[in-house]
């Protein structure tokens, strides 16, 4: 089975914060992975057999590549970042379609993976978004899964339920939903010598205009801090 | 000189999540029970955390002094105990077989001792030596293949756990330190090796103290670490790579008191707004701050330096010197600064208070520094 993760890198929370004065987030250190994303890079190591492939995706600057570190350390096989200049400051939408062509890029895959949503925007729209680019089904705030008869057996947070779906299948998982491993010292070391493979729209075969800030529906105006 | 450390941003990351979530949760167990729960101890142990700077291929993670320092300074900021029972057996226990030990030798006992499945201890210090390494009273006899060791050792850090000790002792009293005094590695299990009770601290009291006793312990010769009569050299050598890791640690406790002295201070209001806007605050603020950034600026030029394959004796004093008298003024301002609470053991600042102390003493009292750096100040005619 080949799994890919999708991840998207946020802020820090511990440590950003929104001046007033100039209406933007200040960023006082690098970005870490969505704490959901974690949540998903468990679920499927959890789910990887001998033989298995776990791929690791995002949409980032070169400058922000390290967050695919900890994906590697404890136990990815492979990284994968669009650091293409005209790929950064999309919304969902044009990111979705930048994660599904680097992972069609990358092969076929049995399973896709992403963080329910993320931590800055918390739409929990990229995870369907790929799924309808990449044309396979979709169940989102996943729990946890095993593999099935015919699929993978999901239960889903609330009152969603169960299920079973073909793959390939994209699933969203639930921030919270198990507890993601810590790698070792030894895997972290060797995790910072392995490599990141960087995509650029034109390996992609992606329009200009379709992803980044050009391809974005939503364009962020103003921040404000509430009152209080 | 590449000061970019970003080689070692994961480890880094990796070590403080784990601190975080696992060891600052227990700081005051550890120090309370003196232990380490056994739990921490194995996952200590399955992170790799005892195997942090020895190379791949003896089966550590192969990090480094850097990363070694990393590792230090992140134990640092959450447990003071754990800090040097990884340290004790690290830099100082397994440390002289990497250094000085025989192709056999690094074999048979690296790779569990990277793995901490052996722990090691350093047994220098005896109830008539300390600073004076010449005056150590326990001799070695060869008697066919095997050394007869007896005499005792006192304050081993890690004696009350350790499989595997690092023992100098006299081999010929005329030679002195130099010619005079052999290493040996000596196993916890052999006949003739016994440990007194631990010692009762005032701080790192997770860390197991205690004195070893050697009486009529057969050693064979295979044991000697690096040449008979060298044990000296050895010893010193191992000192270095400690007093790096000690101020290493030191860095990691001043940037936590640091840390939880701000956040007490914007909570704390008096003369109606937070303590941290007095200047009085801000001052101290800022002169822990001014120490503790020179502290991780030498500690991490020093470890670059070491890796560079430089010989970092003069510096390694100047680190274990400055660090520790650094890391005393730090504390003593963070309690200051925390009031009648930072006095209260409901507030860590009491404890890292406390564990700081024994900085200036141990891996050579600060007094020894500074022989060290004014000897060799001295002998060369410059800086």
């Amino acid at each position: 089975m080949r799994i890919a993760i999708c991840i998207k890198p946020v802020p820090d929370l511990a440590t950003a914060y929104v001046s007033k004065s100039r209406g933007e987030l200040v960023e006082e250190s690098k970005r870490v992975p969505t704490p959901a994303d974690l949540n998903a890079v468990e679920l499927a190591l959890s789910l990887r057999h001998a033989g298995d492939e776990v791929v690791a995706f995002a949409v980032a600057p070169e400058t922000t590549a390290d967050v695919l570190r900890p994906i590697l350390a404890v136990g990815a096989d492979r990284a994968f970042l669009v650091d293409d200049s005209g790929a950064q400051g999309g919304d969902a939408l044009a990111d979705a379609k930048a994660l599904a062509a680097a992972i069609r890029h990358a092969g076929d895959f049995d399973l896709i993976l992403c963080g329910a949503r993320s931590a800055v925007h918390e739409a929990g729209q990229v995870g369907p978004r790929v799924a309808q680019a990449l044309g396979v089904p979709h169940a989102g705030r996943v729990t946890s899964a095993a593999a099935a008869e015919g699929g993978i057996a999901v239960t889903r947070a609330g009152a969603l339920g169960e299920g079973t779906l073909e793959l390939p299948a994209l699933l969203t998982v639930e921030p919270g939903c198990n507890r993601p491993r810590l790698p070792t010292a030894m895997a972290a070391m060797k995790a910072a010598k392995k490599p990141i493979e960087r995509l650029s729209l034109e390996q992609l075969a992606l329009p200009a205009e379709e992803v980044g800030e050009l391809g974005a529906a939503v364009r962020l105006r103003v921040m404000q801090v509430p009152e209080g | 000189m590449d000061f970019d450390l970003s080689e070692h941003d994961i480890l880094r990351d990796v070590t403080r999540d784990f601190v975080q979530n696992e060891v600052k949760p227990l700081a005051r167990q550890i120090d309370e029970q003196e232990q380490i729960p056994p739990e921490l101890m194995h996952k200590l142990k399955e992170q790799g955390y005892f195997g942090i700077p020895f190379p791949e291929e003896v089966g550590g993670v192969g990090a480094g002094e850097v990363g070694y320092c990393v590792v230090l300074d992140e134990f640092g900021r959450g447990s003071a105990s754990v800090a040097v029972v990884l340290s004790a057996h690290t830099s100082i226990g397994a440390m002289p077989i990497y250094l000085d030990g025989t192709k056999e030798q690094k074999e048979k006992y690296l790779p569990d001792l990277c793995t901490g499945n052996k722990i090691a201890a350093f047994a220098l210090t005896e109830p008539g030596a300390g600073s004076d390494a010449a005056a150590i009273a326990t001799t070695a006899v060869l008697d066919g293949n095997d050394y007869v060791v007896n005499g005792s050792k006192l304050y081993i850090t890690n004696g009350d756990i350790a499989d595997m000790v690092t023992v100098f002792a006299v081999t010929d009293k005329s030679l002195g330190v130099r010619g005079g005094i052999t290493a040996f590695i000596v196993e916890a299990d052999m006949p003739g090796f016994s440990r007194g009770p631990k010692e009762k601290k005032m701080g790192i009291r997770g860390s197991g103290t205690c004195e070893l006793f050697f009486k009529d312990m057969r050693v064979p010769k295979d044991n000697v670490i690096g040449k008979v009569g060298m044990g000296f050299v050895t010893a010193m050598k191992t000192l270095d790579v400690g007093r790096l890791s000690l101020g290493a640690a030191c860095t990691g406790a001043a940037k936590e008191l640091i840390d939880l002295s701000i956040q007490h201070a914007s909570q704390r209001v008096q003369f109606g707004e937070p303590i941290v806007r007095k200047q009085a605050i801000q001052w101290m603020l800022a002169e822990m701050a001014a120490d503790t950034f020179a502290m991780e600026s030498m500690v991490y030029r020093a470890a670059w330096m070491y890796d560079q394959g430089k010989k970092v004796t003069r510096e390694a004093s100047i680190i274990k010197m400055f660090c520790s008298e650094a890391l005393d003024r730090v504390v003593d301002k963070a309690v200051q600064i925390h009031g009648g609470m930072g006095y209260m053991q409901d507030y860590p600042v009491e404890m890292f208070y406390r564990d700081a102390r024994i900085n200036r003493i141990f891996e050579g009292t600060n007094e020894v520094q500074r022989m060290v750096i004014g000897g060799d100040l001295a002998r060369k005619g410059r800086y």
